[in-house]
């Protein structure tokens, strides 16, 4: 009798509540073709990742396979927690079936080892409400630069469109990574950004960074984006998508499937729904330097710990596949890395496709690639949750931003010493 | 009413049964409160007609209500992401309900319910239910059914949590004794250090570790090493921190002060860092500190109190490391002098002819002999004996090169071996030290007393390939020195010419 090999699997919610649902459907259609290997999933949310895989990596109690966010590649070589899979990736020629910025997060820089492959890639874009802007007579064009996109949103902000006053821009007030995602854009149209180019010092407590932080949080200060008291998962998308809440709202291409089904015709698009209509899409607003928006994405990662390295290399390849790329998009709304899946979804030019993909392609940006960028993270996280708390405190002013920042930006520098 | 009567009776049956199918899913302990959580939900959403249903554990660090478990309606297990800050504000029904000042509560007109998970004095957390998407207000019938599980669920938490405490003191107690086992047999200082501080890593989970030490002489608290879970292993003997106590043993060197010393160019963020004292022999030695820097997990009770057991263990072992150092030192070093005995010297001459060999190289022997030192002991007594050995040794080591290697042979021969030296420059360096001795005086009372030496040089390879040999070139060379005057210096190749 074949001995029966069980690999855990660690992932983050991509999709929200389908993410386990779907897993646990593409998990049974793996083990039936590998009937000598049962996968065992665990859901670890994002606020809590980062630590329970730096905690897992210090017992040397890894899962098998592990997602991880696409900046978190060289800390988590750094602490000989990643199997280094170059040779399997050469064997099965993998690099040239992924995108090259989300391969460049696989590898080490300088070593050309790849510890990871890329799982799925995502993009921020800007959701409108069609139907709000043509009721206050406002054109979408308008969201091209901060000043009249700053203007959009005082228009918005208050008025009823008859469920109740509505929020201009709906943001999520939750303290996790997200909330560097969202800011970051802001930071980099001013022409900040959060490391010195050299990646050695802090950069966003320096005047550029510190206006772009300052823009979007006096957004929240402004009310134009109501701070909510209470959460549950993805209420600030719901609440867009599907309460009449805000006008407008930032976020990712995953809102395809949980939302907004069809409404970027791809040839996976079965029935769109029918709210989608009412919903428009566009580029974040240019700064006054450019115009950024954050280019996130995970990648899967095996354990160096893991006794079952060939098992779980199956599964990885399994997991970045062509067959379940189209699928996590289709249910989850993950933008496949692999080109051909990517191109094969979103090849044919539409207006939407246009948002899409220059999205990510001319305007996206990530994260450095430097040791502990999670703990830097967690630190950023503390400082913007000082800003909300301080808005809701009405404490919050130009001082107070400029004090927490040196300070965030002391404990950034040390991390980045050790 | 027949059919109503039924239909509540078959409902309460369902329900009950539902709750010991909760109740049997705690004992399987071995699962983990996560999964246990994950089944007690898809249970209570089955029995009863929520549109969701989330768990949140209060987290003391945070002080906030963290989502633990959550499930849908017709989806199953979701992804909790969700924390709630808890406040003292009426006004926060959530918070109002965790800290007891009401059951439940009861909002967003009628369609969310709020209740405590509470054992005893201790809270635990909440469970939120909500109907939102069927959008019916919640009865009364189903607070009943749902406090029914809160009071299951609650006080199998804690017998979950209590468990899994008890699991882990049990699992730290065994690894801490295995650190105690090797710290035992661990002689070395350096090895010592190494030891502790990848202990406090490996085992104890932490980030980072390092370790200070007091050095009383020069009042400093001064850095060892660090290590961190990167197997950085570095040495910080540059952070070095004045100690404001004086003297006693009793004083508290470690004051608040001067750990802010310790602290200053470090942040410190509220659990991620933590130090204990180093005490062995109720004197405090040094501190060891750790940090969660890179993960930021904060650092928990139980966290620190095997931090201390590691310290109390740590502390014993770099005293007993220091002792076998000292001991080491004594026996390989002459009491009087300091400079290394007969046998030690042995072995490192052993040593030097071995490296020369092997790089090809040159080297001196030198044996100094004190002339007619017997004399001196016989005349003004053995205390100024020592005194002239003192003289000597002290011009010794402060004339010799750092890689020179002095000993003491005998009651009143030196030796020194002069690496790289030929028979000129070991001349050049003998008639030095020669006229040095020479110059030197002791004052006794009334009287001026002075000594000289005799001193022989042989040189490796020339003079002689091994010790032996080394030594009786050196010995003859000596010889000839006293046997002519005394008073001088003569090379080996020179005591052949008679």
């Amino acid at each position: 009798m074949r001995k029966v090999i069980c690999l855990d699997l660690w992932i983050m919610p991509n999709g929200g509540y389908e993410t386990s649902q779907f897993m646990e459907k593409e998990i049974a259609d793996f083990e039936q073709t590998h009937p000598n290997i049962k996968v065992n999933l665990s859901i670890i949310p994002w606020s809590k990742a980062w630590q329970r895989i730096i905690t897992a990596a210090k017992s040397k109690e890894l899962p098998d396979v592990f997602q991880i966010g696409n900046s978190w590649t060289k800390t988590l070589t750094a602490i000989n927690a990643l199997t280094d899979v170059t040779d399997k990736a050469i064997m099965d020629k993998m690099k040239n079936k992924f995108s090259l910025t989300s391969w460049a997060t696989c590898e080490v820089q300088d070593s050309n080892k790849i510890y990871a492959l890329p799982w799925f890639v995502d993009v921020r874009m800007l959701f409108y409400r069609k139907d709000f802007f043509e009721k206050l007579g406002l054109d979408p064009k308008e969201l091209d630069k901060w000043e009249s996109f700053e203007d959009v949103c005082k228009a918005l902000t208050g008025f009823d469109f008859g469920s109740g006053q509505i929020g201009a821009l709906g943001v999520s007030d939750l303290k996790d990574q997200g909330l560097v995602h969202d800011v970051a854009p802001w930071i980099w149209s001013n022409g900040g950004d959060f490391l010195t180019a050299d990646r050695t010092a802090a950069a966003f407590h320096k005047e550029r960074a510190l206006r772009g932080i300052k823009f979007y949080f006096d957004l929240m200060q402004k009310g134009y984006a109501p701070i909510l008291d209470r959460r549950v998962p993805g209420q600030p998308l719901y609440d867009f998508f599907t309460l009449d809440k805000y006008g407008m709202c930032i976020t990712g291409a995953y809102v395809f499937a949980n939302y907004l089904r069809g409404f970027i015709e791809t040839p996976l698009s079965i029935q769109p729904s029918k709210s989608i209509e009412k919903f428009g899409v566009t580029f974040l607003p240019a700064g006054p330097i450019g115009r950024f928006t954050f280019q996130g994405g995970s990648n899967l990662s095996i354990s160096s710990y893991s006794a079952n390295q060939a098992e779980a290399w199956q599964l990885l390849k399994f997991l970045t596949s062509n067959e379940f790329q189209m699928h996590q998009y289709e249910i989850v709304g993950a933008l496949p890395s692999l080109t051909e899946t990517f191109n094969y979804l979103f090849g044919e030019r539409t207006e939407k496709k246009k948002v899409l993909i220059e999205s990510y392609s001319k305007y996206g940006r990530s994260h450095f690639q430097v040791d502990f960028w999670g703990s830097v993270e967690f630190i950023l996280v503390e400082f913007f949750g000082k800003i909300i708390d301080s808005i809701k405190a009405h404490k919050y002013n130009e001082g107070f931003l400029v004090k927490e920042a040196n300070q965030a930006a002391e404990q950034v520098n040390y991390i980045l010493s050790l | 009413m027949n059919d109503k009567t039924d239909h509540e009776s078959k409902r309460l049956q369902k329900h009950l049964s539902s709750l010991q199918e909760v109740s049997k899913v705690f004992y399987q302990l071995e699962l983990g409160l996560d999964e246990i959580l994950k089944i007690v939900l898809k249970i209570l959403i089955e029995d009863l007609n929520f549109d969701m249903v989330i768990i949140f554990l209060y987290d003391e660090y945070s002080r906030s209500l963290e989502c633990a478990q959550a499930t849908k309606k017709d989806k199953g297990i979701i992804a909790g992401e969700s924390r709630i800050p808890v406040t003292d504000n009426d006004a926060d029904l959530v918070s109002s309900v965790f800290l007891g000042k009401m059951d439940y509560a009861l909002f967003g007109d009628d369609l969310q319910l709020c209740m405590a998970l509470r054992a005893g004095d201790d809270r635990i957390g909440v469970l939120i239910v909500d109907k939102l998407l069927s959008k019916t207000s919640i009865a009364q019938e189903e607070i009943g059914f749902l406090t029914d599980y809160v009071k299951e669920i609650s006080k199998n938490i804690q017998h979950v949590k209590t468990y899994q405490s008890n699991f882990r003191k049990v699992s730290m107690l065994l690894a801490l004794s295995k650190i105690s086992e090797a710290m035992a047999s661990a002689m070395e200082f350096e090895t010592a250090l190494s030891i502790i501080l990848n202990s406090a890593i490996e085992i104890l989970k932490f980030d980072r570790a390092k370790l200070y030490l007091i050095d009383k002489e020069e009042n400093l608290l001064k850095g060892q090493i660090s290590a961190d879970i990167r197997k950085v292993v570095k040495p910080i003997t540059s952070e070095r921190y004045p100690l404001t106590a004086e003297g006693d043993k009793d004083a508290d060197i470690l004051s608040e002060t001067n750990l802010d010393i310790v602290l200053r160019g470090e942040y410190e963020t509220a659990n991620l860092f933590y130090y204990v004292p180093l005490v062995a022999k109720e004197t405090k030695i040094g501190i060891l500190v750790v940090d969660n820097v890179f993960s930021r997990q904060p650092i928990t009770q139980e966290d620190k109190e095997n931090l201390v057991t590691l310290a109390n263990h740590a502390a014993v072992t770099i005293e007993n490391a220091k002792l076998y150092e000292r001991v080491k030192e004594l026996s390989i070093r002459d009491s009087l002098t300091g400079l290394y005995v007969h046998g030690y010297f042995l072995q490192r001459l052993e040593q030097e002819i071995e490296r020369a060999r092997r790089f090809k190289d040159i080297f001196s022997l030198m044996i100094i002999d004190i002339d007619d030192f017997k004399k001196y002991n016989d005349v003004y007594g053995h205390s100024v004996g020592d005194r002239i050995l003192e003289l000597l040794t002290d011009l010794l080591k402060r004339k010799s090169r750092s890689i020179d290697i002095a000993g003491r042979y005998g009651g009143d021969e030196f030796v020194v071996i002069l690496p790289r030296i030929s028979h000129d420059i070991a001349s050049l360096v003998a008639k030095r030290f020669h006229e040095l001795i020479g110059k030197q005086r002791l004052f006794l009372e009334d009287k001026e007393i002075s000594f000289t030496v005799s001193i022989g040089i042989a040189v490796f390879p020339v003079d002689g390939v091994d010790k032996e040999e080394l030594f009786r070139r050196a010995d003859k060379a000596l010889y000839w020195a006293k046997q002519h005057g005394k008073n001088q210096i003569c090379l080996a190749k020179n005591a052949n010419k008679e």
